[in-house]
């Protein structure tokens, strides 16, 4: 079985969007059809100020993608990496996939003159920690955010 | 005593400047002048995608800092809104700078329609912590980088 990975394409649209559904139930949430239709185009777009995505693909399955986008740091000049979104369908687990999205990203974060990759990842994640802590460094720092009003 | 935060202007390079560098300090970081001035020049540039200043003048001195970014979010259609500097001199603490200048970017975030901040810091940093349990809370999302 041969994984490739590749940026996301236009006729990817229904593939991509069962996958990243099922990444988002995993964070035990949903977001409305517009979200798809507004992400997806930033993601085709090939603009490198908006959000970009890797697939995986296996024969002619989506099984695997992640999200990233370049953006201002103050503490330099070159723009930094976010990986926001990484997924990889359950039953395609074990088989390097994430860490083979995760290379794209980091290769394409260097091209574009950007300092690196970083991303958040839910504190119980272990799984995800275990391929994490070997491909990246644990920062020691954790989120904050504005309280809801 | 008068707390004013206000925008970065012009005339601030020098002492934000200074206070930007005992802010670094603290995370054992040194750079170079030349971020510092292109840092400078892309909060005052007021465009939409750079990151924007704010500094706390207590008793007509600069005594704190906040630099915040809107940039985009995969899972919203607005922009949300990341506070990655915050800083209080020593002398001045205790004084509800950080809390003012928190509120700033939360006044800032809410006028540009961003339905979220966001700011990192170190999970051993207690006395942080201790303002950001209350004026904002924790979540379970720790940082990996490479």
């Amino acid at each position: 079985m041969s994984i490739l990975v590749r940026p996301i394409q236009l006729t990817d649209r229904a593939q991509w969007a069962m996958v990243w559904a099922d990444y988002l139930r995993f964070y035990e949430t949903s977001v409305a059809p517009e979200i798809y239709d507004h992400l997806f185009a930033k993601l085709t777009s090939r603009d490198a100020s908006e959000f970009q995505a890797f697939v995986a693909v296996v024969g002619d399955e989506i099984v695997g993608l992640a999200h990233y986008l370049f953006h201002r740091s103050a503490w330099q000049v070159q723009d930094i990496c976010y990986l926001q979104d990484l997924f990889t369908a359950p039953n395609h687990r074990g088989k390097g996939i994430a860490a083979a999205l995760i290379n794209a990203v980091d290769q394409a974060a260097k091209a574009g003159g950007t300092s690196g990759v970083y991303w958040m990842t839910h504190e119980t994640n272990t799984p995800a920690q275990s391929l994490y802590n070997k491909v990246a460094q644990r920062s020691g720092f954790i989120e904050y955010v504005k309280a809801q009003a | 005593m008068s707390l004013d935060i206000r925008p970065l202007r012009p005339d601030d390079r020098a002492q934000w400047g200074a206070l930007w560098q005992d802010y670094l300090a603290y995370y054992e970081t040194e750079l170079p002048q030349s971020v510092y001035d292109s840092s400078f020049a892309r909060m005052l540039s007021a465009a939409d995608h750079e990151f924007q200043g704010q500094i706390a003048v207590l008793d007509g001195q600069p005594v704190g800092l906040v630099h915040y970014l809107f940039h985009r979010h995969g899972w919203k259609v607005e922009n949300v809104c990341y506070l990655q500097d915050l800083f209080t001199l020593p002398a001045a603490r205790g004084k509800g700078v950080a809390r003012a200048l928190i509120e700033a970017v939360y006044a800032e975030a809410d006028r540009a329609g961003a339905p979220a901040v966001y700011w990192l810091t170190q999970d051993f940093n207690k006395t942080a912590r201790q303002l950001y349990d209350r004026i904002g809370h924790v979540t379970p999302f720790i940082k990996y980088a490479r």
